[in-house]
């Protein structure tokens, strides 16, 4: 599992690269610390290379959401694979990260 | 061994010959000095009773001189009685020692005195008396003296007889008769001489001779006696006045019968001297006899045993006390000169201990007066020293030497021993142990592996030698076979290569390698061997892996290996191994042989599950059993590698046993050919319930077991967490947005959401929880 920030467009890109199972989690956590300092990006979730996704993966994008609703600022994610789409969808995630 | 001085074993040795060589002399000297001494004493004696009997005889003499001159004054006075008496009267005066004289006449010899007349002379109160005692009462004609006088010619002694009316004492009596101018025998003269006065002189003489020499050993009780008896036997003399007269010599000794009795009495009288040994009063003794002049008597000496053998037995044991005198004195003079002359050994032993606790520089006893033996060893041992010291300084700097060697060596082997797996993967799909142990600090043997596109490149090999140089060699092997698998994925190129890279070096060294290709997958195995040990194949049962012969890698650089290929089933194990195992030589030089390998394979294979690591601990403990301590001469090296199941996996319960659940859930996918979304909704569900027996459940174990049938997998879950039943568990509730709802559940949720079953039971200590999904 490897996690790429990039800033694009004025939003954070963060690219989820591997399986996000729950053993992977505390790291990419790790990794997230700079998203959580900073308070004027919006965050878009990079699927492209996200080929699996567990319920402390889920937990973690959700604690990303908390952040960014506390700063004002916006979600989004993009090109999901169907699996992880179904299980993010199963959570009623998609109704607070926006799919684009 | 009691400590006992060398000088005073050798003064004892001295002293044991010595000893019985003092010990005869003291013998010979006993018997001589003691014979000599008898005789001596022997001779003393008889001197002494000579001397006696001439005195005796001297005082015999004169009585007879003193009686024959009265005799002779008395025949010159015959003419009247009175001028016989008065004759009488005038001897008697000069004579003292004469108690008394009578003189009895014939019959009628003078008319007119009659029949009897018999003047008596005698001292009395210092005056002389005489008066006529012949009477008819007392006819002295009959008396034994007169008749004896009669008889006689020159006078002699009359045995003794008690007087009572005219000496008034013992009395004997020299007698001799008187004769007229015409020659005739006219009467009988008597002296009588007390017989006091004879034991008188007897004492005098045997106190006159107490003898300086004997007086010495002799005690009061050991005095010679002497006595005199008559004719008859009757004592004279004798030292118990109560015996004289009454006792009699010829009947006492008849009462103690003696041989010599016979020849002793005729000796006596027949006036010979004599000497005999013979019981006098009951003890034995020495009794020297002789004849008194003048009479028929008999002088005799008794001298006690004891004291003749007295002085000769005293001699004899003042010559055996100056022997042991001497050999003590030879005993304590031996000891102190060889004491003297051993005391530098003594010395020499004490520094000799100094030496021993490793004071070199003690000082070696110097003061050796003697060129000899004990010199010779002081200067042995001073060499000794003198090397020993060299010796130790070699030794020390050997020693050092050593050290810094071996801790050298020891640096060697800890890299060495870096070089090897540090550890041993946990994974699903395969799993390995191995051991290294080497014969001295470094070996020579290696082993290795690592993991590349779902394969195991593994080998094991042995260098043909041993030390650095080997260990070297094993080090450049390692690196040889990490580089040339990188890229490689046939066995025996990779062989090839390190073969052409070996031999081009100029060290003569080979190395046997086996190198296997293990395609995790499917079990396929495909290994080349460089004249390695033929691994073994542990699977229903053990047997021996089949290769090609072919040279160890350095041998030649044209050398060609040839791939073979096996399957490795699931649970079989490989078991590898370098000859430091079948070759293990116990005490008797007997090898354990790949037979004992067999043995070991099969039992541990039939007592239960098998693993690499158990199966190499009670190898290991086998080949410690059989050596039971002998030293190995080879290192001992052992790999296995058992493919695990892909239907089955164990889990302990760590934070890393998500990995090794994730590769079975792949490799169990993969195949079942399932498509993505089917592996994810596998691999969630399976994750989730995983995830929740080890957050939650304070399980140790976790047992997965699958089963791929008909386009369903099933996947059972047990655990011996506490009891925990997720499918009773609500589901989240999905109404409130994902951010503000409570955590938790949602695990549960995808696990019931992925499954197209979910159950759960409880059997016994263990949930278990079974999954089904369909595709």
């Amino acid at each position: 599992m490897e996690i790429v920030i990039t800033e694009q467009d004025g939003r954070l890109v963060i690219s989820i690269i591997g399986d996000l199972d729950n053993a992977s989690v505390p790291e990419a956590e790790k990794m997230l610390n700079n998203v959580y300092t900073q308070e004027e990006f919006d965050i878009l979730i990079d699927c492209s290379q996200l080929n699996y996704i567990a319920s402390k993966g889920f937990r973690m994008l959700i604690n990303l959401y908390k952040h960014q609703r506390d700063i004002d600022q916006q979600c989004f994610i993009t090109k999901m694979n169907s699996h992880v789409k179904e299980v993010l969808n199963m959570g009623g995630f998609l109704t607070i990260y926006k799919e684009i | 061994m009691k400590f006992r001085s060398f000088s005073e074993r050798l003064t004892r040795r001295i002293i044991f010959v010595v000893l019985p060589i003092m010990g005869i002399l003291a013998i010979v000297t006993f018997i001589i000095t003691t014979r000599v001494m008898i005789d001596e004493t022997e001779k003393r004696f008889f001197s002494i009773l000579h001397i006696s009997q001439e005195k005796i005889e001297k005082r015999f003499v004169e009585y007879v001189v003193a009686s024959r001159n009265v005799r002779d004054e008395i025949e010159r006075h015959l003419d009247s009685p009175e001028k016989v008496v008065a004759t009488m009267k005038e001897e008697l005066a000069l004579n003292p020692s004469i108690l008394g004289y009578g003189v009895g006449f014939e019959p009628y010899y003078y008319q007119e005195q009659g029949r009897w007349f018999e003047p008596y002379a005698i001292h009395r109160h210092d005056t002389i008396e005489v008066k006529q005692i012949g009477s008819a009462e007392k006819n002295y004609l009959n008396e034994e003296w007169y008749k004896t006088g009669m008889e006689t010619d020159d006078g002699i002694f009359a045995d003794p007889y008690q007087d009572e009316a005219g000496a008034k004492g013992m009395v004997v009596t020299y007698v001799l008769p008187i004769r007229d101018k015409q020659g005739r025998k006219i009467g009988v003269m008597g002296a009588d001489i007390l017989l006091d006065e004879l034991q008188k002189k007897v004492y005098e003489i045997e106190k006159s001779y107490p003898n300086k020499q004997a007086s010495i050993f002799e005690g009061k009780d050991l005095e010679y006696k002497t006595f005199i008896i008559d004719s008859k036997g009757r004592y004279i003399v004798h030292w118990d006045p109560s015996r004289i007269l009454k006792g009699n010599f010829f009947d006492e000794a008849a009462l103690s019968p003696d041989q010599d009795n016979d020849h002793v009495y005729q000796d006596m009288k027949e006036k010979k001297k004599g000497m005999v040994m013979k019981k006098i009063d009951g003890k034995k003794s020495l009794f020297i006899h002789f004849n008194l002049d003048y009479t028929n008597w008999s002088m005799g000496m008794v001298i006690p045993e004891k004291a003749l053998y007295k002085p000769g037995i005293i001699l004899g044991l003042l010559m055996i006390a100056l022997i042991l005198i001497c050999l003590q004195t030879i005993y304590l003079l031996c000891r102190a000169s060889i004491r003297k002359s051993t005391q530098p050994l003594h010395s020499l032993a004490e520094s000799a201990d100094e030496v021993a606790k490793g004071n070199f520089k003690v000082p070696l006893p110097d003061d050796i007066q003697y060129n000899d033996e004990i010199k010779m060893l002081r200067d042995s041992f001073d060499n000794m020293q003198q090397s020993l010291s060299s010796y130790v300084e070699k030794l020390k700097t050997t020693t050092a030497e050593k050290a810094s060697i071996e801790s050298e060596l020891n640096i060697a082997n800890k890299i060495q021993m870096a070089m090897l797996p540090a550890s041993f993967p946990d994974r699903h799909d395969v799993c390995i142990y191995g051991s290294l142990k080497p014969a001295k600090a470094v070996g020579g043997d290696l082993f290795d592996f690592f993991f590349r596109d779902g394969k195991l490149f593994f080998c094991v090999g042995d260098v043909l030698g041993k030390g650095v140089a080997a260990a070297m060699l094993m080090s450049a092997t390692k690196i040889l076979f990490r580089a040339y698998s990188a890229k490689n994925d046939q066995p025996e190129v990779i062989l090839t290569h390190i073969n052409q890279m070996m031999s081009t070096n100029s060290v003569d060294l080979f190395v046997t390698l086996f190198v296997g290709v293990l395609d995790l997958q499917c079990g396929r195995l495909v290994y080349s061997s460089a004249g390695h040990e033929s691994p073994v194949i542990i699977s229903d049962r053990a047997e021996e892996l089949p290769f090609l012969p072919a040279f160890p890698v350095g041998s030649f650089y044209e050398s060609i290996y040839k791939p073979l290929e096996a399957t490795l089933k699931p649970n079989d194990i490989l078991f590898l191994f370098t000859d430091g195992l079948n070759e293990a030589m116990n005490a008797k030089r007997q090898m354990f042989t790949r037979a004992r390998i067999y043995e070991v394979a099969h039992k541990a294979k039939t007592e239960g599950t098998l693993s690499p690591e158990s199966l190499i601990v009670q190898m290991q403990e086998a080949v410690d059993d059989f050596i039971a301590g002998a030293e190995q001469s080879d290192d001992l090296t052992m790999l296995a590698i058992q493919r695990l199941s892909p239907t089955n996996l164990t889990l302990k319960v760590t934070k890393n046993s998500y990995p090794k659940m994730t590769g079975f859930i792949k490799t169990l996918a993969a195949n079942a050919h399932l498509d993505e979304d089917d592996t994810g909704r596998l691999r969630l569900a399976v994750e989730e319930a995983v995830g929740n027996i080890i957050d939650y459940s304070s399980a140790t174990e976790i047992k997965i077991d699958t089963q791929d049938s008909d386009g369903l997998i099933s996947i059972t879950i047990s655990d011996d967490g506490e009891p925990f039943d997720p499918t009773a568990a609500p589901d989240p509730d999905l109404t409130i947005p994902a951010d503000q709802r409570p955590i938790g559940g949602l695990g549960i949720m995808f696990m019931r959401k992925m499954s197209d079953s979910l159950t759960y039971h409880r059997e016994g200590h263990r949930n278990i929880l079974e999954i089904k999904i369909r595709y």
